[in-house]
């Protein structure tokens, strides 16, 4: 599609979403339990919104790990390519279709953001207000087909801007022998809660594709995780490496927000203040755990997305040449059996 | 590259696991090993030695990194054949052949886009003109 060359290739690094979301200026207002939390009955006006939706990659589905995210507003899959596959679902092609945003996917280099506005534009979380711009381009796009939605997002010349604020710094981590010398493109599912039914969006496929009704009384994300854990197993099995990442409410500017409210309280002087110094500093211990948190991200990420094939192959040579193998084996196992070959690759 | 390993190694994981192991690599190599060893483990831009320490204890342990240990998943594809020079062969012919079906779906879908959205846009754009 003509077009292409004028969106940039960006990273799917979960940072680099994150800014892209504060880049087309989503707001989020802070928790309505704050507004009736407040001592002495005083009001706080509701429009003051707080930039905040951010964006975490997920290493396990171990609910424990979901747990310090929440709460998760859509979760996305990105991968380099993927056999075709037969959906789980059902095909959304009723009138369901007039109220859920779902474009095809027409430029490839705006998959990301494609991926993340899919979450946005669809999200009802109170906490979640769009900004004018997006609330703009969803008015103006809404009633349009899937394949026209995708042609306006590659056209919107405010999408656009924001998406190529962030210039490639790297490739993708994914196969960098391949993505050098193919011209593959990456893909994205996102997968999310719309008025109370799981739904996946897919911009290869024809439309959302429905999951089945949400219980009441439970976690979305119960819902989604066995079916996460089947497509997981697939594309391990396929050696298709990918990504899982959360579009979630940032904590940190959540708790600033508050305490430049607390601050305007003290500075009018109308209340006794002991209370919010208190509750000041506990919202800035909370700040600094979080913080703490992201930090300890960063180290986390380096860690887990390391290639330890060679380092595995490697500690394996030197034990082999050796022969210290089969004496390792013979102390915890007996005598060692028949002798196999690997291959190195 | 072969190596050659007991065939214990490749069947049962709790000798895998103790083969590659926290002990080993403490008693069995060397320092000048370890030191080699070392370069192959991922480099952080602080406390770059103890993070690589901590990275060595987690891989050693069977801990999750993403979506399971990496020894985990290795012994998992030695007993499955993967590193088996025949097996290897085939999966990777098979790997090659489905990333060409996924090319051609991709231009399949593609084609079929174009043809939708000039028609829809046509369409549009004569409904916006009435």
């Amino acid at each position: 599609m003509s077009g292409a060359g004028e969106w940039c290739l960006i990273e799917s690094d979960p940072g680099v979403f994150t800014e892209l979301i504060k880049g087309f200026g989503l707001h989020l207002l802070g928790p309505s339990s704050w507004q009736h939390d407040i001592a002495h009955g005083i009001r706080v006006n509701s429009d003051a919104c707080v930039k905040g939706v951010q964006v975490e990659e997920l290493w396990s589905l171990d609910p424990e790990n979901f747990e310090n995210l929440r709460p998760i507003h859509g979760l996305i899959f990105l991968f380099k390519w993927k056999a075709d596959d037969e959906p789980q679902g059902s095909l959304v092609m009723d009138n369901r279709l007039d109220k859920i945003f779902f474009a095809k996917q027409v430029i490839n280099n705006a998959c990301a953001t494609q991926a993340i506005l899919s979450i946005l534009l669809n999200c009802s979380h109170p906490n979640l207000e769009l900004g004018k711009d997006l609330t703009t381009f969803k008015e103006f796009v809404m009633t349009f087909d899937p394949a026209t939605k995708g042609l306006s997002l590659s056209n919107s010349n405010v999408i656009r801007s924001v998406h190529n604020s962030f210039a490639r710094q790297q490739m993708f981590e994914f196969d960098q022998k391949a993505a050098s010398k193919d011209d593959d493109v990456y893909h994205f599912v996102s997968y999310m809660p719309i008025e109370g039914r799981l739904y996946e969006l897919d911009g290869l496929k024809e439309g959302p594709i429905d999951h089945g009704q949400i219980p009441t009384e439970t976690d979305w994300l119960d819902v989604v995780r066995p079916i996460l854990e089947k497509r997981i197993q697939k594309y391990s099995a396929d050696e298709i490496h990918f990504n899982l990442m959360a579009v979630m409410s940032d904590r940190r500017s959540k708790y600033q927000k508050r305490i430049d409210e607390i601050n305007q309280l003290i500075q009018s002087g109308t209340m006794e203040t002991d209370d919010l110094h208190s509750e000041i500093s506990k919202l800035e211990l909370l700040i600094k755990d979080e913080q703490n948190k992201m930090d300890r991200y960063k180290v986390e990420n380096i860690r887990r997305k390391h290639n330890y094939l060679p380092f595995i192959m490697e500690m394996l040579k030197i034990l082999a040449q050796e022969g210290k193998l089969v004496n390792l084996v013979e102390k915890v196992n007996g005598k060692p059996k028949a002798v196999q070959q690997a291959l190195v690759y | 590259q072969m190596i050659e390993l007991p065939e214990q190694m490749n069947e049962d994981l709790s000798v895998f696991m103790s083969v590659m192991s926290a002990d080993t690599w403490s008693t069995v190599l060397s320092e000048s090993q370890r030191k080699h060893l070392t370069k192959f483990l991922p480099t952080f831009p602080e406390n770059d030695a103890a993070e690589k320490s901590d990275t060595l204890r987690h891989l050693f342990n069977g801990d999750n990194f993403k979506y399971g240990n990496p020894l985990k998943e290795f012994h998992k594809k030695l007993k499955g054949g993967r590193f088996s020079p025949d097996i290897a062969k085939y999966i990777n012919l098979c790997r090659k052949a489905k990333h060409r079906e996924y090319k051609c779906q991709q231009h399949i879908y593609y084609t079929n886009l174009l043809k939708e959205i000039l028609i829809n846009r046509q369409r549009i754009l004569q409904t916006a003109s009435m």
